[in-house]
């Protein structure tokens, strides 16, 4: 294996990006998840597993994963840590009693070694509906600009909507492209 | 193999080797394939053959797999219905897995798994599947490979597996086995294997295991099956060697999927056990390199991770988006992250012991004898460096470096780049260790170790530039400055300079890393748009072209020149030495005055050296720069002593004498001392050193001389294109005479190897004789045409072989016609005149029926294509400037010898041919006395005559055959034709009768035209009687005008002399004759002949009595077949109230039997026929 061989390799590689998408149950992973691809979103149920997609995007290759979020189900998140290029988190806006859960979720998941290296992206889910937090209140209550350890950013989204779906995902992927691809 | 890369700062496409596709194009065929496997898979016959095409294609794809993620999830799912469905036989669950498998091993495990069916309901029937096959049958593995790829998918369920186990009891009344247990039991199973489903076990196992439920409950139960294997294999046994491959895979998989502190508390015993196996010792790379894997996850565990702070700063993943990037990207929403307290605060670092042994390994593994090993070994010292704090990583560094020392192999060079490339691109070689670390890199950029006739080496080069590369992305502008022009030079030479094409592009691709990420190369992006990837590509390219153009930028001028002095002159290959020279010639003006002081006088005593290669590409690069200054000098109006002082020329001088004195021209090494001090001749006389009268000269005539002998052409060649300017410059006046005793001696003694038994002695003496300058043959033209034209020519067997000499000689003919030019009345011994044209033209003329063979086949060949190419040019020359010297006769017979080889058998020969005819038919000013020239020029008109094949008879032999018309013409063209009957081709043979036999058949509008062709074939016949080359093919030939009934209508004019005629030809033909194709021809031309009534058909019958009793069965036979065929053709041949006997014998006799029998039998048909019986002749001696 030479110098060529590697580039090619890397070439390939760099055009993958591998994106884990968790959160409390409820939140819209998978809703969100469809609807970025473009599916039915009137037929979502709890996760009970876990669902990869893989899509086509800007030139990349994005396979995102979705774990469903049940409290049982959480202890296996770890399962699916290797190699995460980025980790979106969805918050139900709407879920005000257990954005303390959702806080301290998030919180041990930036401690995991594995994830050390991963951009953060977190969605404000549910915007579309009156009475949702806003983002900025989301991002004071889970004490988002005390995280130190990730590049993050916080943006409201609404997956039935769609509505910041694509900046978020276009501005993970930017983030991820924007440091230089070390193959570890 | 495929490489790809960003070029020219666009995106690149692949390139393959093999065909490049733009998508899956056969997918609708491969989903037919999948489709229809229920109703074929009983039939053996069939699958096999889907098979071989569902492989083909996929096979064809394995360059570019991506290309069939768009139909992936469909061909899976359709293939995974019929595998699944419990209704399939067995049979066709195979059949759909060996599909899955092909389609796996294409795209990657990695990939295709994600898309299994991965949900709680699927893992009962998934291990009932797996449960029903038979792990030992060698014939399914792909279903046990492509299921246990499945279960690993299936097994990262989020639930605790318990949730799974019922606690219905089995009919026996036993409660079923938990799925974890059954799960970890087909781990264990599989992972003991000896075919490719351990591969998939190791990747389950370390799925499964590395679950949290698993984890707590099998771990340390499992890790301890594994330990044992450890330390009781028998590794020199196959099985076991083969267990325990699976055993160490999956202990890397495990430690590489799992979470570290859930594994901390068993890597030390792991690490132990495996350390004690000794793997170092074994001959198995493959359990050398995956102990390296094991180790380096083991090492991993005991450190805790860290990432790279810097990433951010060295820019985007691709450099292609790096370079394009300008602006800041608008953000919206909220973002934060400022990632980036700098290592500073150190943590305090719990480094176990362990960590030493670990880096121990590597440092082994670094300078294993095999690759694959070595790379492993490097990727462990990157990674792990990575955790460590800075004074370890710098140990651990320091001791990379000692693998370039002198003592070590090239493996441990190459093992050395390899660790400090992954050291690099972690950032880990600290800015103050890049003062040791550039240098060693330098050095392994152009490692080359001569091993006799070849060397080692390109592998470390290659790796040198992945370190290269890595320097680009790792550090800090201002970090790497102070050593950028030394590697930006290294990089440019290696990228133009490397014997090998990939290192030139590894290096060109490091350069343009370097560039698009640091910025700060001189000339960066100059350079690498001119030399990218696909420049350096050619060698030629190279070393001639883009080394001057990087050579006008003064960071890199001397640098190409040194590097090229010091280790590409002596290369131990001829060709880059060779190319070297040239090279320097090349670059001479873009530093005139370093060359000429500094390079030039440092060559002389390379010249004459111990070393044989530094030698010959001293003495070739001395010559070339010499010419190259020499050159310089005339353009600037300087005198060439301003470049080359009194010394060189003096070290030039004497570099033949002092070879010649240490009998340098002789034993190993002679030939090519020899060839290069062809060149330096050459070179200093075109330079016009001043070596006028020195008895230098004569020793350098006589190596020129001794060069001419030599069987190589290459050195022959030397030789004859260093004698002109050799010539030129020393053997000629001021007044531009010539020496008189030199061109005697010369001459006399050239003239007088013509003669040589010799045959490549003759070829390099007419060689050269070929291409001297005109002073040199002026007033010896005569006696040199003499020489010449009698080495075309042969009286004795002997000489008949040389057809090569002959071939140079008619070359040499025509090149010092066209040196000395024509005059109608001027002095035959200095030009072509009216005295000596005829004896050119004799020459060329009797060169033409030169038809010599020997085991090369008909080497003749050659000799009419040199003559012809004579012919063309000398009639042209003489067209052009007097051409009153071509006579009629002296047209007619160019013209008929080209239309006559026009119409001959070898492609080559004809194509020739054609394109001369078609030359000098249109030639302007016009060729005299041209024959017909009117029709010729109406069936070969000049427009549309580029268009012609004239290696193809379809296109020509209708074409020549109207030429038949005119009887200047005709004798050639049938002549030529009826050889070409004996060709090899279908096509050929084909052609040549058929465009005949339509002639005669439709041409020939009266008896006259027919009798006059009819004629020529004749006399053709009786010219070469007897010369097979000829005869052969014309008894083919009139059997095939006969049995087509081209003669029919002189049948039944008794009185026509052609068929009696033939008849007499075809006697004297056979008569003595043993060569029973030639027996068996000319019964065929008998049998035609019984069309014609009367006195030839009666004389032809018994002709064929003859050979029914002929010694040779197969005569007879043949014989019978062809008289019983003809006697059904041709009516009257026989007494109609005996024909049926006459048939009934024939074909009822076996002809194998005794002569004595057959005799009587033949003598009953001889009456049956009403014909004489032959008469047994006593043979007279
Ligand atoms: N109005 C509104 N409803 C949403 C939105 N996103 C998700 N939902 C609803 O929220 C519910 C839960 O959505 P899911 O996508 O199943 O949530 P999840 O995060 O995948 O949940 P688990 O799989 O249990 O972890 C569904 O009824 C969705 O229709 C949104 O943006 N707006
Ligand atoms: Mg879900």
């Amino acid at each position: 294996m030479g110098l060529l061989t590697i580039l090619k390799k890397m070439k390939q590689k760099e055009k993958e990006v591998r994106l884990l998408m968790l959160g409390l149950d409820n939140a819209g992973k998978t809703t969100i998840l469809k609807k970025f691809n473009g599916e039915d979103i009137d037929t979502i149920s709890p996760t009970l597993g876990f669902n990869i997609k893989t899509l086509e995007h800007r030139n990349f290759k994005l396979n995102i994963w979705d774990v469903g979020g049940q409290k049982s189900l959480r202890s296996y998140w770890r399962n699916y840590f290797e190699s995460t290029d980025g980790l979106i988190w969805v918050v139900d806006s709407l879920d005000r009693l257990r954005l303390q859960d959702c806080k301290q979720e998030l919180q041990s998941l930036l401690q995991e070694e594995r994830l050390a290296g991963a951009t953060l992206l977190v969605f404000a889910n549910k915007q579309d509906i009156s009475g949702a937090l806003t983002s900025e209140a989301i991002k004071e209550a889970m004490d988002l600009e005390n995280i130190q350890t990730h590049h993050w950013l916080i943006i409201g989204c609404s997956a039935v909507t769609g509505q910041n779906l694509l900046e978020g995902i276009d501005w993970i992927i930017d983030d991820i492209a924007s440091r230089i691809f070390t193959m570890d | 193999m495929a490489t790809v890369l960003e070029n020219d700062l666009e995106e690149a496409e692949p390139l393959g080797c093999g065909s490049i596709h733009e998508g899956f194009k056969e997918i609708d065929e491969v989903r037919n394939l999948a489709s229809s496997l229920p109703d074929i898979f009983k039939d053996q016959v069939t699958v096999e053959t889907n098979y071989e095409r569902f492989l083909y294609i996929i096979d064809q794809y394995q360059e570019q797999p991506h290309l069939i993620d768009p139909h992936l999830e469909c061909l899976l799912n359709q293939l995974l219905g019929i595998a699944r469905d419990a209704m399939s036989p067995p049979e066709l669950q195979n059949q759909a897995f060996k599909y899955l498998y092909l389609i796996t091993k294409m795209r990657g495990s990695k990939v295709v798994v994600r898309l299994f069916p991965h949900e709680v309901v699927d893992v009962e029937p998934l291990l009932a599947l797996i449960n029903h096959q038979d792990p030992t049958n060698f014939e399914t593995w792909e279903t046990r490979y492509v299921l246990l790829l499945w279960l690993s998918m299936a097994c990262m369920i989020p639930f605790d597996l318990s949730r799974l186990d019922s606690n219905i009891l089995l009919e026996s009344g036993e409660r079923k086995k938990p799925v974890m247990d059954r799960i970890l039991d087909i781990g264990k199973t599989y992972l003991t294997m000896t075919d490719k489903s351990r591969d998939a076990a190791a990747y389950l196992m370390s799925r499964f295991m590395t679950r949290p439920d698993v984890k707590k409950q099998k771990l340390p139960e499992f890790l301890d099956w594994t330990l044992k294997i450890i330390t009781t294999a028998d590794m020199t046994k196959i099985m076991e060697a083969q267990k325990l491959t699976g055993v160490l895979y999956t202990l890397s998989l495990i430690f590489k999927h799992g979470k570290r502190e859930d594994l901390l508390e068993y890597a030390p015993v792991i690490l132990q056990k495996v350390r004690e196996l000794n793997l170092k010792e074994s001959s198995n790379t493959l359990l050398r390199k995956l102990g390296m894997k094991v180790v380096q996850r083991l090492g991993l565990t005991f450190l805790k991770g860290r990432v790279a702070t810097w990433r951010y700063q060295r820019g985007s993943r691709s450099l292609a988006e790096n370079l394009k990037k300008q602006d800041g990207a608008g953000q919206q929403g909220q973002i934060g992250g400022v990632v980036g307290k700098e290592e500073e605060e150190e943590e305090e670092y719990d480094i176990p012991d362990e960590i030493e042994d670990v880096i121990e390994q590597f440092l082994n593994g670094l300078r294993d004898k095999d690759t694959i090993v070595r790379w492993s070994a490097a990727k462990g010292v990157g990674r792990i460096t990575g955790r460590l704090p800075k004074e370890l990583a710098d140990e651990v560094l320091g001791s990379v470096l000692e693998l370039f020392s002198l003592q070590e192999t090239d493996g441990a060079w190459h093992g050395g780049c390899l660790a400090l490339a992954e050291l690099g691109r972690r950032g880990l070689l600290l800015p103050q260790r890049l003062s040791d670390v550039v240098p060693v890199v330098l050095k392994a950029l152009v490692f080359d170790e001569k091993r006799g006739n070849f060397s080692v080496g390109a592998h470390v080069r290659d790796s040198a530039c992945y370190v290269c590369w890595a320097f680009a992305r790792a550090y800090e502008s201002k970090e790497i400055i102070p050593y950028v022009d030394k590697i930006a030079r290294a990089l440019v030479i290696v990228s133009i300079f490397d014997r090998e094409v990939n290192v030139r592009r590894a290096s060109s691709a490091a350069f343009q890393e370097n560039v698009g990420r640091q910025g700060t190369l001189p000339h960066g992006i100059d350079i690498l748009t001119t030399c990218d990837y696909f420049a350096v590509g050619n060698r030629t390219h190279c070393y001639l072209e883009l080394s001057i153009y990087v050579a006008q930028f003064k960071e890199y001028t001397q640098a190409l020149i040194d590097h090229l002095v010091e280790a590409k002159i002596n290369h131990w290959d001829s060709a880059i030495r060779e190319l070297s020279a040239k090279a320097l010639h090349n670059l001479t003006t873009k530093a005139p005055d370093y060359i000429a002081k500094t390079v030039l006088p440092s060559l002389i005593p390379m010249a004459t050296c111990l070393d044989l290669h530094m030698r010959h590409g001293a003495i070739l690069a001395a010559a070339e720069i010499t010419h190259a200054l020499s050159i310089l000098a005339a353009e600037q109006g300087r005198s060439l002593s301003e470049y080359i002082s009194p010394e060189v020329i003096s070290g030039l001088q004497g570099i033949a004498k002092k070879l010649h004195e240490a009998k340098l021209f002789r034993g190993l090494g002679g030939e090519l001392m020899r060839k290069a001090v062809c060149t330096l001749v050459n070179k200093v006389s075109l330079s016009k050193l001043p070596y006028h009268n020195d008895p230098i000269l004569d020793l350098w005539q006589e190596v020129l001389d001794d060069c001419l002998h030599h069987v190589e052409k290459d050195v022959q060649s030397a030789a004859t294109s260093a004698i002109p300017a050799f010539f030129t410059e020393y053997y000629r006046q001021e007044d531009g005479s010539v020496k008189a005793d030199k061109q005697v001696q010369v001459i006399e003694n050239y003239l007088k190897v013509l003669r040589s038994n010799n045959e490549a002695s003759r070829m390099g003496y007419c060689q050269v004789l070929g291409v001297l300058p005109q002073f040199m043959v002026s007033g010896k033209l005569r006696m040199i045409l003499v020489g010449l034209i009698q080495v075309t020519q042969f009286d004795d067997k002997s000489e008949e072989k040389f057809a090569e000499a002959r071939r140079d000689a008619l070359n040499a003919i025509t090149g010092i016609i066209n040196t000395v030019g024509v005059e109608i009345k001027g002095d035959p011994s200095r030009v072509l005149c009216v005295d000596n044209v005829g004896q050119v033209y004799d020459a060329f003329f009797t060169a033409m029926k030169d038809y010599t063979m020997d085991s090369r086949g008909d080497v003749g060949a050659w000799v009419r294509e040199a003559s012809m190419i004579g012919l063309h040019s000398v009639t042209s020359l003489i067209a052009r400037t007097a051409v009153d010297l071509i006579t009629p006769q002296i047209s007619e017979r160019v013209f008929t010898l080209l239309v006559q080889q026009a119409c001959e058998k070898i492609d080559r020969t004809r194509a020739h041919a054609g394109a001369m005819f078609a030359k000098l038919l249109h030639h302007r000013p016009l060729v005299p006395h041209v024959p017909n020239r009117e029709q010729l020029e109406k069936i070969f008109p000049e427009n549309g005559i580029d268009s012609i094949n004239w290696a193809a008879p379809a296109d020509t032999f209708g074409k020549f055959t109207q030429l038949l018309e005119f009887p200047t013409y005709a004798y050639s063209v049938l002549l030529g034709l009826t050889v070409s009957v004996g060709g090899l081709t279908e096509s050929l043979v084909k052609y040549s009768c058929a465009s005949l036999h339509t002639y005669l058949r439709f041409a020939c509008k009266d008896i006259e035209q027919l009798t006059s062709c009819a004629n020529i074939l004749t006399q053709i016949f009786s010219d070469y009687l007897k010369v097979d080359r000829v005869s052969i093919p014309m008894l083919k030939m009139l059997d095939q005008l006969l049995s087509k009934g081209c003669f029919e209508i002189l049948t039944h004019d008794e009185s026509h002399t052609f068929p009696p005629k033939v008849l007499e030809l075809v006697k004297q033909e056979i008569n003595k004759s043993g060569d029973p194709h030639k027996l068996m021809a000319s019964a065929d031309v008998f049998c035609g002949l019984l069309q014609f009534s009367g006195e030839v058909r009666k004389k032809s019958l018994v002709n064929l009595s003859i050979f029914l009793c002929h010694k040779f069965p197969r005569v007879r036979k043949t014989t019978a077949n062809k008289l019983y065929e003809a006697l059904m053709t041709y009516d009257d041949v026989a007494p109609p109230e005996n024909l049926d006997e006459i048939i009934t014998i024939l074909s009822e006799t076996n002809w194998d039997e005794e002569l004595t029998t057959l005799r009587l039998i033949r003598n009953n048909l001889c009456d049956l026929l009403q014909i004489p019986k032959p008469v047994l002749r006593i043979p007279t001696e």
